[in-house]
């Protein structure tokens, strides 16, 4: 994919349309600060993002951006717009409303083309070596193309919450345990296969004359007749004795015991985690941008401040203390919901009419009153629990009438304790099949869990071994790309690795001969920019090397070589992507210009930007010319200056270009020739050199770029040095330098095809020509 | 094809549930996985399947809560339907 052209209409810095066409070449934009370079790269990144400029959404722009999007001299009525126009007839559009609602258009074409790994600016360029390991990884997951499989991995996690929380995993547990207590009461010591036949023992001693039915629900129902019938036919006191075991045996003190002591655990881990809990919600917020690699952070689990290289083994230490505390918090209720049956049991057996005559007796008035007052309490809701304050009045009752109930019990005939025992064994064995259908939900549940679970855990394997796989890849770039900007320098093995745990890559190295874990231990602000800008480039090789790069004023912190090392890298790495460069460094820009192929390079200068009504303007010509124009009015020093500025910069490239030879000089002086000299030179050689087509289709000889150059040259004399040296010139003055300029740099453009002499690229070594071959400069 | 219906449930064309067959597992990493995981903790191979499809419809979003709660009774559904 290749952009074709960029248009801004009152968005950001633009004001009437503002076209960037690119002739289907990568692009240089020259421009000093301010000049507007950036709306283009806004302007991309806005449809790229549906609407969204990561650098501008703050909370002054506005929920659209319309604070900072639209030209804030935009005229009423005006057309707000961003279109790019791609190869292929594509056409993709912005349009925005007064208050910055955008309309698409077209922006399908736009399918597969990551900001992420296509567009980077000055103020990002280091960003990834510094973001987290998480972050680094939440960087690449969509280059990694893993985000399908995160979704999965998530969405594994979400079903088995649900299905714990669906299942009643916790209520089945603490079910099964009461039953199984139960069970251990009334049969304490026997083997479960054994209970069948102390049952039928059970039937033989109730039912003598009766066949053991063949299945054991069978037995029990016949079971639970006899002893009721025995139960019914027991005499007055037999009957009140009964019931008074009964009540007894619901051991109301020890039920009451182990809940007030599971209340007091449950009480002592509360108090703590109320206060951390508080905590919890303080450090939350602080925690997504505390999470380094470095330093002190707040736990999202206890508030407290941690080193960050013993946070994963803290959170683990909360982790299983948070979890003691629901194991104290689930006893406690599992306590409290025996002492609520012992309660219904016993004052269930002593409300009974049989029990009457105990409960009237004169002397019993004490255990009466006990009474009455137990009958006040909501079992039901004691189940949920109590305060302490609650509990003490209960055991204010409960104590006197199971301490009385206990001596009264001593009473209780043999054969009376016999029945009871034997009805208490009858309903833990008719518990048994719902105990053992209880144990297999809980196991179905658990084994599904751990089913899911394990899923989980082969969907993370998954991910890292393609993540693996990638970063492999990638690194294999970027050590590549990294001594291309760094050759014969002792940082090398750069690469990207995963560290422990999910989620997470960070950037390993070697430190003159040492490994080192992350390039902020070693590297100065200017390597890990640099770092910054290889992994960018071994990203955007990876993911997208289909579409076109921009880059925005990337190398400000780069020194002049290294500069010069990226322009290398560009073409060697790079050599069929589009890329647009934008940059405010005349010097880069000069090198660039020189260096860079013209039939796939086309460079282009933006002129100061002066006010919003007037926007983003391009220097008409290609060489900034335009720009020295503009100071006339405000600084004719500065624009004569700024006008043999250019003519350096231009005849440098022009000698270069044609081959123009000059002689060695000693010293740096070799590398900073003036326009002066390179003009001379060119004179000496363009009578013979320069030529255009006659009209039989003949070359000859052509006088007119000499003749101009040489006029170029005379006012570059008088008024350039003037300039330059603190003359006051007037406008007329600078102005005949500037056309002078002007007309000279016009001659290499061809009339016709408006290529330059050296445009075309089929020419072979004997010359250089325009591309409809009008004019040519013999080699 | 197997894809995740718009009530969250799970639909798959006839005859592309064979996950536990050899064959059938080569080509797809999910298939794989589950393949591996089923190794590792055991379940019926309907709920490994209907776990599998799901995985398959559920690549490219986070479920709503809505459709997790079905998955979650469809899952638990087979289950109880097994052991009644």
């Amino acid at each position: 994919m290749r952009i074709q052209e960029l248009s801004a209409e009152w968005f950001r810095g633009a004001a009437d349309t503002i076209t960037l066409s690119t002739d289907n070449k990568s692009v240089v934009v020259y421009g000093p600060n301010g000049a507007g370079k950036s709306t283009f790269v806004d302007g991309l990144e806005y449809l790229l993002c549906s609407g969204k400029i990561a650098h501008l959404g703050h909370e002054y722009s506005g929920r659209r951006l319309e604070n900072a999007i639209i030209n804030t001299h935009c005229p009423a009525g005006a057309s707000r717009r961003f279109t790019v126009k791609l190869d292929g007839g594509f056409e993709v559009a912005a349009e925005l409303a007064a208050n910055g609602a955008a309309r698409f258009l077209g922006n399908d074409a736009l399918e597969g083309w990551g900001k992420g790994w296509s567009i980077l600016r000055q103020d990002e360029v280091s960003a990834f070596v510094h973001s987290s390991k998480g972050d680094k990884y939440s960087a690449l997951l969509p280059l990694l193309g893993l985000e399908p499989i995160e979704n999965v991995a998530a969405n594994l996690r979400s079903i088995s919450n649900r299905v714990r929380e669906e299942a009643g995993l916790e209520r089945l547990r603490a079910q099964l345990r009461q039953l199984t207590q139960e069970w251990e009461t009334a049969f304490p010591g026997v083997a479960t296969a054994s209970v069948g036949g102390l049952i039928k023992d059970l039937h033989r001693k109730y039912l003598p004359e009766q066949e053991v039915p063949p299945t054991l629900p069978e037995t029990l129902a016949a079971l639970r007749s006899s002893i009721s019938e025995r139960i019914a036919g027991l005499d007055a006191e037999g009957a009140c004795h009964f019931h008074l075991k009964v009540a007894h045996e619901a051991d109301l003190r020890s039920r009451l015991s182990e809940a007030a002591a599971a209340s007091d655990q449950a009480a002592k881990l509360a108090e703590p985690l109320l206060e951390e809990r508080l905590a919890i919600l303080r450090s939350a917020a602080m925690f997504g941008g505390k999470l380094t690699d470095e330093g002190l952070i707040h736990c999202p689990a206890c508030g407290r401040e941690i080193d960050a290289s013993e946070f994963k083994e803290h959170v683990s230490l909360e982790a299983t203390r948070l979890e003691g505390a629901l194991k104290a918090f689930e006893s406690r209720r599992l306590a409290f919901g025996r002492l609520a049956s012992a309660l219904v049991t016993a004052i269930g057996a002593l409300s009974r009419k049989e029990v009457a005559i105990w409960r009237l007796a004169p002397e019993q008035e004490v255990v009466f009153k006990n009474l009455e007052a137990l009958l006040s309490f909501d079992a039901e809701c004691l189940r949920e629990g109590a305060a302490a304050p609650e509990l003490e009045r209960l055991g204010g009752n409960l104590h006197p009438l199971a301490a009385h109930l206990e001596q009264c019990v001593k009473a209780v005939p043999p054969s009376v304790e016999q029945v009871v025992t034997d009805q208490k064994m009858v309903n833990a064995a008719a518990s048994h099949a719902t105990r053992r259908a209880c144990a297999s939900k809980i196991t179905m549940v658990e084994d599904l869990l751990a089913f899911l679970g394990q899923v989980e855990a082969e969907v993370r394997a998954e991910i890292r071994q393609r993540t693996e796989v990638l970063i492999d890849s990638i690194s294999t770039d970027l050590r590549r790309m990294w001594l291309l900007l760094h050759p014969d320098e002792a940082i090398d093995e750069v690469r990207l690795y995963q560290p422990d745990g999910n989620k997470a890559i960070d950037i390993a190295l070697r430190f003159h001969g040492k490994n080192q874990l992350s390039p902020r231990l070693t590297l100065s602000e200017g390597h890990r920019n640099s770092l910054g800008l290889c992994i960018f480039f071994a990203l955007a090789k990876k993911g997208g090397q289909n579409f076109p790069l921009v880059l925005d004023d990337v190398v400000t912190s780069f020194d002049r070589e290294h500069r010069s090392f990226v322009a290398d890298l560009l073409m060697q790495e790079f050599p069929d992507t589009q890329i647009l460069l934008l940059t405010h460094d005349h010097d880069w820009y000069v090198e660039l210009k020189r260096r860079l192929p013209g039939n796939r390079w086309m460079t282009k200068t933006l002129l100061p930007w002066s006010d919003p009504a007037t926007g983003i303007r391009w220097d008409g010509k290609p060489h900034g010319l335009g720009a020295s124009r503009v100071l006339v009015e405000v600084d004719t020093m500065a624009a004569a200056n700024r006008a043999r500025a250019v003519m350096d910069v231009e005849m440098a490239v022009i000698a270069d270009r044609l081959a123009i030879p000059v002689p060695f000089i000693r010293g740096a002086r070799n590398d900073l020739r003036g326009a002066l000299d390179l003009v001379q030179r060119f004179r000496s050689r363009a009578q013979s050199r320069f030529k255009k087509r006659n009209t039989k289709g003949n070359y000859e000889g052509l006088s007119d770029p000499a003749d101009l150059a040489k006029a170029a040259e005379d006012w570059l004399v008088t008024y350039g040095n003037a300039g330059s040296h603190g003359r006051v010139l007037t406008n007329l003055e600078v102005g005949r330098l500037i056309d002078a300029c002007d007309a000279f740099l016009s001659a290499f453009e061809c009339a016709s095809c408006k290529t330059t002499v050296w445009h075309a690229t089929d020419t072979g070594r004997t010359h250089l020509r325009c591309d409809c071959g009008e004019i040519r400069w013999n080699l | 094809m197997l894809s995740l219906t718009c009530d969250g449930g799970v639909m798959a064309d006839e005859g592309e549930l064979d996950l536990l067959t050899k064959e059938a597992v080569e080509g797809n990493w999910i298939d794989v996985r589950v393949r591996e995981a089923l190794g590792v903790a055991t379940v019926p191979e309907e709920v490994a399947k209907a776990v599998n499809a799901a995985m398959r419809g559920m690549q490219d979003r986070r479920l709503s809560s809505g459709e997790i709660a079905r998955l979650t009774k469809e899952f638990l559904g087979i289950l109880e339907a097994r052991n009644p």
